[in-house]
């Protein structure tokens, strides 16, 4: 539990910062259409799944409404093109405004009541989903049942001119959730948030705001669900209801997250990798029911085996003793 | 330093605590004893801000704090170490000693506490990057004390410090309270192991089914037939 000022903190956000500029110089430049569009999804899935530990991870408070934040942010930005001649930043801070927002009313009343944690916390964001998406469906600004086309709103704009700047936004909020990330693994906020996962009572006990930190990190972790969803919009070209909230967005999500590990603020990025690359060479087998049978195996091999997720079964290198290694967790 | 008046507590429909009144003088150590389910830690828990109270007043140096949050506790200089340590096991000593300061209050009333605590304890200072689940359950109950006194706490809550140590930790654990004690901290300690609690508290009170059946000194208490008879199964 360090601090801002910590030499290590700011080597790390150094680290991230010059993949991201590699990323964004050599895919562009060298990749393939395909390498491309590859990249973006690839990104995506981690700003999601870093946004998801940032929350869920630190505080064991396990959401399933991540993609429905995603999803706003999606069709915020969708309504934004539709409806104005706005640029795309415009777009970008309404898709993560309007996440957060949801994430607020949703935060304020439910974790007002300690009744609402554990399992139930869970099942109040699946019902959450299910009334956005009646919502959405329904209201004719928004989509009201027929989809969106954004292509056709976003042509000749910088954004929507080429998959290449989609990548290179997707890289950028990509470094803003790492580094929201890394912030928590090693300052006052981060063992604060561990430390209501572990004993939330005791916590409380030693003058953590419990509610003030589950509130303000869940509405983070979904205001940067929110603002992936804005490339996103535009990559799809069309937003449809089924798609942009389908149950699987928030599941591969915790997937990639258990595989990953919580034990380290990288682990949902290696979880990320692993599941989109395990996802894309399963393609060439032309089954995607054989696809997703051997998805779950290996999440269930992983769970077996690495109970913290791989990030969890790689020692540290700075010598935190530990003598049993079943004994683990907190992202740092 | 702490008066409580009239306190009641319920769990649904049961009474855990009915109508507990009792005063700790400031710089003084107060033990509350009774046997399992008497209602200590209900009391502790109480006093702490964990537990909703149904009626009664809690007073902190003449401040009524009965309703105020438990995380507003260290603010006011209240500090616990729970039964059964409670730390957060998947952290690292210092992690768990720092979280002690992590009202702003406390680390303005005390920015050397983590040296403080180390002082105190100092294998905890070898092991300060050692994980607290993988450490003997003594050296926990030293990271628990550490943790409540880095914020340099005006009333420290201690409850079963005791509770599943061997006899040679107790001793070490008790010796330790002693030397908080006599550093002017307020002490209230809910302790099973009522020779020894009792042995260094200038005041005791005896706890049970949810009331407060007997109180004295604590000479006066361990030499009570009453309480010797029944809780310490001497005839």
């Amino acid at each position: 539990m360090n601090d801002l000022r910590d030499l290590a903190l700011w080597r790390q956000f150094a680290a991230v910062a010059g993949c991201a500029v590699v990323a964004v110089v050599a895919v562009p430049a060298f990749g393939s259409d395909f390498v491309i569009a590859f990249g973006f999804q690839f990104v995506t899935w981690i700003v999601l799944a870093l946004s998801w530990g940032l929350f869920s991870g630190n505080t064991g408070y396990a959401s399933f409404g991540h993609g429905v934040f995603f999803g706003i942010g999606t069709y915020a930005a969708a309504a934004v093109f539709r409806h104005s001649d706005a640029p795309f930043v415009v777009a970008l801070l309404v898709a993560g405004l309007a996440a957060g927002a949801l994430a607020l009313v949703v935060g304020l009343a439910v974790f007002a009541s300690s009744r609402f944690s554990g399992d139930l916390f869970g099942l109040i964001t699946l019902a959450m989903a299910f009334i956005v998406v009646t919502v959405v469906s329904n209201v004719a600004f928004l989509d009201g049942g027929t989809g969106v086309f954004v292509r056709e709103h976003v042509v000749g704009s910088w954004a929507g001119s080429s998959t290449r700047h989609l990548f290179v936004i997707a890289v950028g909020l990509a470094v803003l959730t790492a580094g929201v990330a890394i912030a928590t693994s090693s300052t006052r906020w981060g063992a604060a948030l561990r430390s209501i996962r572990d004993d939330e009572q005791v916590a409380e006990s030693l003058g953590v705001p419990t509610y003030r930190y589950k509130v303000l990190t869940f509405v983070v972790s979904a205001a940067l669900a929110g603002l992936a969803g804005a490339p996103q919009a535009i990559y799809l070209g069309y937003v449809e209801v089924g798609a942009v909230f389908s149950l699987n967005i928030p599941l591969l999500v915790i997937m990639m997250t258990i595989l990953g590990g919580i034990t380290r603020w990288w682990g949902p990025l290696i979880g990320a990798a692993s599941v989109v690359i395990l996802r894309e060479a399963l393609l060439d087998l032309g089954s995607p029911e054989l696809s997703q049978i051997i998805l779950g195996g290996a999440l269930v091999v992983v769970i077996a085996l690495l109970p913290h997720g791989v990030s969890g079964a790689i020692p540290r290198r700075w010598g935190t003793r530990r003598r049993t290694p079943a004994l683990e967790g907190g992202a740092r | 330093m702490l008066e409580v008046r009239d306190l009641v507590v319920n769990y649904g429909e049961a009474a855990a605590l009915r109508g507990v009144s009792l005063h700790v003088a400031a710089g003084t150590t107060a033990s509350l004893i009774g046997s399992n389910g008497a209602g200590k830690s209900t009391l502790v828990k109480a006093l702490l801000g964990m537990q909703p109270v149904a009626s009664g007043q809690i007073l902190l140096e003449g401040e009524d704090i009965t309703r105020r949050s438990a995380a507003d506790r260290p603010a006011l200089g209240m500090a616990i170490a729970p039964e059964g340590r409670r730390l957060f096991k998947e952290m690292t000593v210092r992690d768990n000693l720092r979280l002690g300061l992590h009202h702003p209050a406390a680390r303005r009333r005390s920015d050397d506490g983590i040296e403080l605590a180390l002082d105190l304890f100092p294998i905890l200072r070898k092991r300060s990057r050692q994980l607290c689940g993988t450490m003997s359950g003594g050296e926990q109950q030293m990271v628990a004390l550490g943790r409540a006194l880095v914020s340099r706490p005006r009333l420290l809550v201690l409850d079963e410090p005791s509770l599943g140590l061997a006899p040679i930790v107790v001793a070490q654990v008790f010796d330790v309270i002693e030397t908080i004690a006599a550093q002017d901290v307020t002490v209230l300690l809910a302790e099973q192991n009522m020779h020894r609690a009792l042995g260094l508290s200038e005041h005791g009170y005896v706890l049970a089914d949810g009331q407060i059946v007997l109180e004295g000194t604590g000479e006066e208490l361990l030499r009570s037939d009453r309480v010797r008879s029944a809780y310490l199964g001497e005839q």
